[in-house]
């Protein structure tokens, strides 16, 4: 085998059954048109797995058959052996325009390309099918199929591989529009064991994933550091006239609340492009706890900690970690949210007015000495926010949407409907074992002291590490 | 986040030398290293695994196996990060704050050097000071360039101590280091009430900067300066040496010593045969420190003028000076300069680059790169012409009146689709009496046989109707709408052909309302054939 040359696997199968999704997952490039209309790809079009600088592997996303039946007919008629049969096709069909989708999509077939054949199993089989796939045995050349499901019916399911057992090395049930990472690597790992001559390539094409899957989530996990480090540590301050000092509060209050909404969004951005999302743009379920400000009501009950666990990380982190969470639950039960508004509630009823600093009296300082007397401003400030349900439920936002972000296959363009259900868990750091969480709570109580460096980084580091394992798992990935 | 320039690698070959070198480090470099890792901070990740991945692979690094250790590859990176970053101006090159910092130390090193040896040698000077009225008063001399540097060194030693028993007190194991630590504190929390946010931010984002690399390099930043320190040091002694050596073999000097307290010579001789401890095993009383004689001989009583003393006891403390020099300015300083020296170098050589933005820089380096390519932007469905869905009701005929069709239905669908749903279906949807089903096969012999079959159909009145029972769910191929028109040509001028799009079939029957998307995907694709006497329906709830 020619190892400079790439490994060439054209997807090919009926028009709209969803070629273009499966190389768009498989590629994990967002940006392959995929549409509703079939026919949309009319000519093949190569998407290079480049590892270093070199093709490894290519998919070439092809037209749809047009013509399957007659071209069968045609193979079947003409009396040439199997594979120089193709070549034959070629060559009597090249001037006829009706045939140019056969014609491009067999070229890199006969040119040595292995096949993946794409169905929709949500459908019934039909004579074309059957047409399609004699001839590609026809080719001679070594075939995966792979069963795509563009909705969720799975009746046909067995009928499907029954067909495909006569016909093809494999069969694979791969749903493009909600393909995760384990499943892409599972399906390259189908590939690799079809052929022996395809091994070389697709080991080094599956060790780059993985290695690079790592990466990610290495990155991730420093990204979610950098977000709780600065959330937690987040401070405002304004000055404003003795006068106004309740609508300053509240102004203040919004102020911090969009801050920290900026950093969540900042990282939402970040693991969007990390995750090589470009045009995906992610609206989470209507009963996501995601569509909510990070101070709401809702947001404060579903995510986080219940109770009982609060009261032992609180019991585990110190006294002071725990000081007003009763504040917060309070303001839950007794309504405060619907008082104070969805965006600012939790906020507020942490706060509870005692951790509203007020400094009054402003003048120049020297190293926090005041120099001159008072002049008739006040200074608020509100943060850092040192709460350890924040802190969980920040962690639990992350996660979620990290779970989002790598659940949405590549190939999948449309928003998911407006009826469709959020994510029907809890927060991810309610299920923790005690020993996790413990964990979590350390790097919590080096936070809440950050000139304690040599502290925070032990801590960090080891909580990074719990991290990576978690996000590992959630992936499907194995963590070693 | 700025828009990241294109990297250009430099030659793989350019700069690489394969020596012991490669795996060497000095402080600049950390320097350099962590202002170039700082600066990545605001890089996309993109960019920055595109970079190091391409910096580690165009270096002879990557085709050894194992992998070298990370003090090599991320030396090589900062070599080539340095050269690309010297090769992006023009004129000069530009100044990386690594080179700043060892050209830094360099002038100082030459300056603090010059000026131990002015301070030292004035100083001796200025303490053996001799006019030949009275003797030089030893005890300003031992206190002053002796008992000082001991004092030195009693602190030095505490503090290292202290040091080794409180770990976490590393800053504050210096009075000015305290010092330092106690203001950056206090400002940083000033800055934190008092100034704006973006200058706050800054500020402690600087300060953080600083705390974070001690606690990945610990004490490495401070070495040079104690170096250059204990360079001072030594230097002063010299000096003070070569100043003493120089007055005592150029002049007639006269040593003595003098107290107002009433201390008696064999305490001053207890107290300099304490100090001489350490070199009195090689040269003996009477030479390397004076004797009870001499010492009883050289005290100088104002009153009684020096007249009365010899001059051999008078001459009899300068070798105490000057090896009370040696062992207690130069050999300590030496001994300190060698040892920190030494410990900056085991410190150096033991970094293992394993923090958090070192393991990332690794990690880019060492994962390839995946990429996928972009060839074009999808192609939006043209205009078409208009398409009748269904016929308007004027031109359905009135029931009982209403004309024939023949519908044509896959042989597959038959047994779901009994006869007299799809007659009810052609009255309900188009308006026309369903007379004959002709079952398709599939195959296309028999195609060109049920086409030969309308051809020559009896149509009455010349009313020419075709009910084609079609699967809305297999997309509309080619093969599909050349049927249309093979069915089209066998018609008489204005036949009619009635597509009746169906859904995915239930157990019960294959007449089921097809999906909206693919409805829509008919529609689009009839308009293509332009056929004005074709008209499309659907069932609407699987009647």
């Amino acid at each position: 085998m020619n190892l400079s040359a790439p490994l060439r696997f054209a997807v090919v199968g009926h028009p709209n059954e969803g070629k273009s999704s499966v190389v768009s997952t498989l590629a994990e490039d967002d940006t392959v048109p995929v549409g509703p209309f079939p026919g949309e790809t009319r000519s093949c079009h190569v998407y290079p797995v480049i590892v270093d600088g070199r093709p490894i592997v290519e998919f070439i996303d092809t037209p749809g058959f047009q013509n399957p039946r007659h071209t069968l007919a045609w193979l079947e008629e003409c009396g040439i052996r199997d594979e120089e049969a193709v070549k034959a096709f070629r060559i009597a069909h090249q001037d006829l325009p009706e045939y140019r989708h056969e014609l491009e999509l067999l070229r890199p077939i006969e040119e040595g390309a292995g096949i993946i054949y794409v169905v929709d199993g949500s459908r019934p089989l039909h004579k074309d099918d059957r047409a399609e796939m004699e001839i590609l045995r026809r080719t001679g050349r070594p075939r995966l199929a792979i069963i795509n499901f563009k909705d969720q019916d799975d009746r046909y399911l067995e009928e499907w591989k029954g067909a495909f057992r006569r016909n093809f090395n494999s069969v694979r049930v791969f749903n493009a529009h909600h393909a995760n990472y384990a499943e892409r690597i599972a399906l390259l790992e189908t590939l690799e064991n079809i052929d022996q001559d395809w091994q070389p390539a697709m080991e080094q094409v599956i060790s780059a994933f993985r290695r690079d899957w790592r990466q990610r989530l290495a990155r991730t996990v420093d990204l979610i550091c950098d977000l709780l480090e600065k959330s937690l540590g987040h401070v405002t301050l304004a000055k404003y006239d003795e006068k106004e000092k309740e609508s300053a509060e509240e102004r203040l209050k919004e102020r911090f609340c969009r801050d920290l909404g900026e950093l969540e969004q900042t990282f939402h951005q970040r693991i969007r492009r990390l995750f090589k999302h470009n045009i995906f743009k992610y609206q989470p379920p209507p009963n996501s706890a995601l569509r909510d400000n990070l101070f709401s009501e809702r947001v404060w009950k579903v995510l986080g900690l219940d109770r009982s666990q609060l009261t032992w990380a609180a019991a585990l982190a110190g006294g002071a970690a725990g000081a007003g969470l009763d504040v917060a639950f309070t303001g839950i039960s007794a309504g405060v949210f619907t008082a104070t508004g969805a965006l600012i509630g939790a906020l507020s009823a942490y706060l509870g007015g005692e951790n509203l600093a007020r400094v009054k009296g402003m003048g120049p300082r020297l190293f926090g000495l005041r120099l001159l007397p008072s002049i008739g401003k006040i200074e608020l400030k509100i943060g850092p926010l040192h709460n350890l349900q924040f802190f969980f439920v920040l962690i639990d936002r992350v996660l979620i949407f990290f779970s989002y972000v790598i659940n949405w296959a590549h190939g999948r363009r449309e928003p998911l409907p407006e009826d469709s259900p959020g994510e029907a868990r809890e927060g991810y750091t309610a299920q923790w074992s005690d020993e996790q969480r413990r964990v979590a709570i350390r790097y919590f109580e080096a936070l809440r002291n950050p000139d304690d460096v040599d502290r925070l980084e032990k801590r960090r580091l080891e909580f990074q590490a719990f991290l990576r394992h978690f996000l590992a798992g959630l992936s499907g990935e194995n963590p070693e | 986040m700025t828009d990241p320039q294109p990297f250009k690698n430099p030659d793989p070959s350019e700069g690489f030398k394969p020596s012991a070198r490669r795996s060497r480090w000095d402080i600049g470099d950390l320097i350099d290293l962590e202002y170039f890792l700082h600066g990545d901070e605001k890089e996309n990740d993109d960019f920055l695994h595109r970079r190091d991945r391409t910096i580690f692979l165009s270096s002879p690094l990557s085709r050894q196996t194992p992998t070298p250790p990370r003090r090599i590859l991320i030396r090589r990176w900062l070599e080539i990060r340095r050269k690309v970053a010297g090769k992006g101006t023009e004129g000069s090159p530009p100044l990386f704050p690594g080179t700043v910092f060892r050209e830094t130390m360099n002038l100082a090193k030459w300056i603090v050097l010059a000026l131990g040896f002015l301070f030292g040698a004035g100083l001796a000077f200025s303490l053996l000071n001799y006019r030949g009225v009275e003797p030089v008063n030893v005890s300003g001399y031992v206190s002053l360039l002796i008992g000082m540097q001991i004092l030195f060194l009693f602190f030095l030693m505490a503090g290292s101590l202290l040091r080794r028993r409180f770990r976490r007190w590393t800053l504050t194991a210096s009075f000015w280091g305290g010092l330092l630590h106690l203001l950056c504190r206090r400002a940083a929390r000033a800055a934190s009430k008092g100034l704006s946010v973006s200058f706050r931010d800054r500020f402690n984002a600087a300060f953080g900067l600083l705390k974070s690399k001690r606690s990945v390099y610990g004490n490495l930043f401070i070495l040079p300066f104690f170096l250059i320190s204990q360079l001072f040091g030594l230097s002063f002694n010299i000096g003070a040496l070569i100043a003493t050596l120089a007055k005592v073999l150029t002049s007639d000097l006269a040593f003595g010593w003098q107290t107002t307290v009433q201390v008696g010579p064999a305490a001053v001789h207890q107290l300099a045969r304490l100090l001489a401890l350490p070199w009195s095993w090689m040269v003996p009383e009477g030479t390397g420190y004076p004797s009870l004689q001499q010492i009883e001989n050289s005290r100088i009583i104002l009153k009684e003028g020096i007249a009365h003393l010899a001059t051999t006891d008078l001459a009899s403390w300068w070798p105490f000076l000057c090896l009370g020099l040696l062992f207690y300015g130069i050999l300590p300083r030496f001994l300190l300069f060698l040892g920190t020296w030494v410990s900056k170098k085991i410190a150096l050589a033991r970094l293992d680059f394993s923090h958090a933005a070192c393991d990332r820089l690794v990690m880019r380096m060492q994962t390839p790169l995946l990429e996928t390519s972009h060839p074009f932007s999808a192609a939006s469905p043209g205009n078409s012409p208009t398409l009748n869905r269904g016929f308007p009701a004027e031109e359905a005929a009135p029931a009982g009146n209403a004309p024939d069709a023949v519908a044509l239905v896959d042989e597959t669908l038959l047994p779901q689709a009994p006869r007299e749903e799809v007659v009810k279906a052609g009255r309900g949807l188009f308006g026309v009496e369903i007379t004959e089903i002709l079952p398709l096969s599939g195959e296309l012999r028999q195609n060109k046989q049920v086409l030969e079959q309308l051809r020559n159909w009896p149509w009455k009145r010349g009313q020419a109707g075709v009910c084609l029972i079609q699967e809305a769910w297999q997309p509309p191929i080619l093969e599909s709408l050349s049927f249309l028109r093979e069915i089209r040509d066998v018609l008489p001028e204005k036949g009619k052909i009635y597509l009746l799009l169906v859904g995915k079939p239930r157990p019960e029957t294959v007449l089921t309302p097809p999906a909206a998307n693919d409805r829509k995907v008919w529609e689009w694709q009839l308009k293509s054939l332009a056929d004005p006497y074709l008209g499309v329906g659907w069932p609407n709830n699987g009647a």
